[in-house]
C-alpha cells in the first residue's frame, strides 16, 4: 500500500515539476468602461422601453500561469450594471435611470497565443458577485400639480432601498474575454481587453407566479497592467 | 490541440453573447385589449394576469395572489358561459378571490353575454359594513333639514347651496356667526365651475372668510362624500394656505413585477399668488377643521389629510373609508389601475398614497384628531352632533 502511494507521488512529481518550474504568479490592476443592458421580459407594457447605460469598472486581477499558453485568473471587480427605463409617446419624459453597483469575482481559464512580447489571449469562465446598492434618477408624474398636467413634472435622484422580498442580491453568471497583452519589461506587462458578463441569476428572487425576468448583460472594455511576482 | 482549444473558447464566447441578447417576452395580452373569451377559465386567466401585473397595492395587500391561482384556477375549468349554474359558480369564485383586497376603491364588475354589467363585487364595502361604527349614507334632503333646523335655532345663517341634476351638491353657510362652512357631496366643483349656482356657493364661501368680522374658524365638510376631481382641492384649500404643505406621497408601478414601484412623488399643495387669491384675509391662527366620516372616500379623505398637514389644520369625525389611491382611469398610464374588456371591468386605483408620516392607510382610513361618532337619532331631528363638536373645538380649542 505504502509502495503504491510512493509510486503515485513519484509519478505526480515527475509530471508536475516541469510545469511548476514554468509557473508564474502575476498581480495587476485594471479599469475601463462597462455597458450594461437589462434583459427583461416584456408583456403588455408596450411603450415602456429599456436601454443600456455606460459606467465604469475597476479590478484587481491575480493570475497563475501554468504554461506560456495556459493559466488561471481570478480577480475582484467593482462595476456598475446600469440601465434606463423610459416611456414614449404622450408619456415621453417619464424616465428612470438606475445605477446599480456590483462586486464581481470572476474566475477564468486563460489561453494565450502569439510571440514572446505581444500575446493575444482568451478568458473563459464564470463569476460570483453581490449587488451592493442601487440609485435611481429621473422624472415622473406628480399629482396636484398647479401648472398643468405633465408626466415628467417631478424630478428625483435617490437611493433605492432593497426589498428583501423582491431583490436578489446574489449575482453569478458566465463570462469571457478577448485581449492582447504586451510585455514591456521583465516583470511588467500591459493589456487591453473586451469582456462580456452574462448574469445567469435574476435580479429578483422568485416571488411571484409568471414572473417577468430581469438579467444583466454586460460588456466591458478595459486596460490594465500586470506585475510578475515570480519569474521562471 | 492548442488551436482547437482556442477555437472552442471563441465559439463558446460568441454563443453566450448571441443567445444572451434575446428578450424573454411573456405571452400575456393586455387584459384591456382582450376580446375573445371562450369560457370562465379564460376570464379567470385574464383577470388573474391583469391583477398580477397591474394591481397597485401588492406591497401591502394581504392576499396571496399565487395561492389564488393554485386554489381557484382549476375550479374554473369546465365552467361554461351558456350554463347558468356554471356562471353562478364562477361569480361566487370571483367574489371569494377579491374579498380581502385592500384597495377600497376596488370594484370587480362581471359582464353578461351582451357585455352588460351582471355582478358587482366591492370588497371594501363589505369591510366598511363590518365596522362597529358603520352607518348608511344620508341624502341631500337630510342635509337641507339640518341646515333649516339650525337656521331656525339661529346657529346657521348666510346659506347658499345647490344640488344639480347629476346629484352633485355643494353648500356654504356661516355657523354660530363666526365659522365659515363649506360642504360638498362629491368633488365635482371644477367640473361644474361654469354653473352659476355653484359659483355663488364658492363666492359665498370666500366672502364669509373675507368679511366675517370675528372669524373663528373654517370647516370643510367632506362627510358622506364620494370623492372626485383633484382640481377641487385647488379651489377649496389653496386659498387658505400661506405656505406650501407636503401632505403625503404617491407611487405607482414601473414594471410588471408585483413589487416594481416608482419612487414616491410628494403631494405638495402650494398657495395662490396674493393677486390671484380669492381669500384676502390673513388666516394665521384661524383653525381649519376637516369634518369627515366613514363614508368619506378618495378626495373626501385626501382633503382631510391635506388639512391635517396645515399648521392650523385638524380633523374631527370618524375614521374614513380608506380608499384614497388616486385613479387615472387608464391602465396604460402606468400599466396599473382600471381596465375593462368584454368579460369584466376592474375599477381600481392607479397609485398608492402614503401620508407624511410614512404610513399607508389604504383599507384602514384616516383617523381623526377628535373622534365623534354619527348620531343618527339626533341627525334625524336636525341636530348634527359632529358639526356641533367641530364648532365647540373651534370656540374652545379642545
Amino acid at each position: 500500500m505504502n509502495a503504491t502511494i510512493i509510486k503515485l507521488a513519484s509519478i505526480a512529481a515527475m509530471v508536475c515539476t516541469p510545469v511548476l518550474a514554468m509557473a508564474q504568479w502575476k498581480v495587476g490592476i485594471e479599469g475601463g468602461v462597462v455597458h450594461n443592458t437589462l434583459l427583461v421580459s416584456k408583456c403588455y407594457d408596450y411603450d415602456r422601453h429599456y436601454s443600456g447605460a455606460t459606467n465604469g469598472i475597476i479590478g484587481v486581477p491575480v493570475r497563475y500561469d501554468f504554461r506560456d499558453w495556459f493559466g488561471l485568473q481570478a480577480e475582484v471587480s467593482y462595476l456598475a450594471k446600469n440601465y434606463s427605463m423610459y416611456r414614449s409617446d404622450i408619456y415621453e419624459g417619464n424616465s428612470y435611470n438606475y445605477t446599480n453597483s456590483y462586486i464581481n469575482i470572476p474566475i477564468y481559464a486563460r489561453f494565450s497565443f502569439g510571440g514572446s512580447k505581444v500575446r493575444g489571449y482568451l478568458l473563459a469562465g464564470g463569476f460570483l458577485g453581490a449587488w451592493l446598492d442601487s440609485y435611481v434618477e429621473g422624472n415622473q408624474m406628480r399629482y396636484f400639480q398647479t401648472d398643468g398636467q405633465s408626466y415628467s413634472d417631478y424630478h428625483f435622484d435617490e437611493k433605492v432601498p432593497f426589498d428583501s422580498r423582491r431583490d436578489n442580491r446574489f449575482d453569478a453568471g458566465l463570462s469571457g474575454a478577448i485581449g492582447v497583452e504586451y510585455q514591456f519589461a521583465k516583470r511588467f506587462s500591459v493589456f487591453v481587453e473586451g469582456r462580456y458578463l452574462y448574469s445567469l441569476t435574476d435580479m429578483q428572487k422568485e416571488y411571484m407566479l409568471k414572473q417577468p425576468t430581469k438579467h444583466n448583460s454586460t460588456f466591458a472594455f478595459q486596460v490594465g497592467v500586470m506585475y510578475t511576482i515570480t519569474t521562471k | 490541440m492548442k488551436i482547437k482549444t482556442i477555437l472552442v473558447a471563441i465559439a463558446t464566447f460568441c454563443g453566450i453573447c448571441i443567445t444572451s441578447c434575446q428578450e424573454d417576452n411573456l405571452d400575456v395580452l393586455n387584459p384591456n385589449d382582450q376580446r375573445i373569451f371562450l369560457n370562465w377559465r379564460d376570464v379567470f386567466e385574464s383577470y388573474w394576469n391583469g391583477m398580477n401585473y397591474s394591481y397597485a397595492f401588492w406591497d401591502i395587500d394581504p392576499t396571496d395572489w399565487d395561492e389564488v391561482y393554485r386554489e381557484y384556477g382549476a375550479q374554473f375549468d369546465g365552467l361554461e358561459f351558456d350554463v347558468k349554474e356554471d356562471s353562478i359558480v364562477a361569480a361566487g369564485l370571483f367574489e371569494d378571490i377579491c374579498s380581502n383586497l385592500i384597495d377600497h376603491h376596488y370594484t370587480l364588475i362581471l359582464k353578461d353575454e351582451h357585455g352588460n354589467p351582471w355582478k358587482f363585487f366591492a370588497p371594501g364595502d363589505n369591510e366598511l359594513k363590518s365596522r362597529d361604527y358603520y352607518h348608511e349614507k344620508y341624502s341631500f334632503d337630510d342635509i337641507t333639514k339640518v341646515i333649516d333646523h339650525n337656521h331656525d335655532l339661529g346657529r346657521i345663517s348666510d346659506t347658499v347651496g345647490v344640488m344639480l341634476n347629476n346629484g352633485f351638491a355643494v353648500w356654504s353657510y356661516l355657523l354660530d356667526g363666526d365659522i365659515a362652512v363649506l360642504g360638498l357631496s362629491s368633488f365635482k366643483i371644477s367640473q361644474n365651475k361654469e354653473v352659476e349656482d355653484v359659483q355663488e356657493v364658492l363666492e359665498n364661501y370666500y366672502s364669509l372668510i373675507n368679511e366675517t368680522e370675528n372669524l373663528k374658524g373654517i370647516i370643510i365638510d367632506t362627510r358622506n362624500n364620494t370623492g372626485g376631481s383633484t382640481d377641487d382641492m385647488f379651489i377649496i384649500l389653496r386659498p387658505l394656505l400661506s405656505e406650501p404643505i407636503n401632505f403625503g406621497y404617491t407611487r405607482s408601478k414601473n414594471g410588471l413585477g408585483r413589487l416594481d414601484y416608482t419612487p414616491w412623488s410628494p403631494l405638495i399643495l402650494t398657495p395662490f399668488e396674493p393677486e390671484d387669491n380669492p381669500v384676502e384675509r390673513n388666516l394665521e391662527g384661524v383653525p381649519v377643521v376637516a369634518l369627515a366620516d366613514i363614508n368619506s372616500i378618495s378626495m373626501a379623505e385626501i382633503t382631510p389629510m391635506a388639512i391635517m398637514a396645515m399648521p392650523n389644520g385638524f380633523m374631527i369625525g370618524e375614521r374614513t373609508t380608506g380608499g384614497h389611491g388616486p385613479l387615472n382611469f387608464n391602465i396604460n398610464d402606468f400599466y396599473t389601475g382600471e381596465l375593462e374588456n368584454k368579460a369584466f371591468r376592474m375599477y381600481t386605483s392607479t397609485s398608492m398614497i402614503k401620508r407624511a408620516d410614512g404610513m399607508c392607510y389604504e383599507g384602514y382610513g384616516v383617523v381623526p384628531d377628535i373622534e365623534v361618532m354619527f348620531n343618527a337619532e339626533e341627525f334625524s331631528k336636525g341636530n348634527d352632533t359632529q358639526l356641533y363638536r367641530a364648532a365647540e373645538f373651534i370656540h374652545t380649542g379642545k
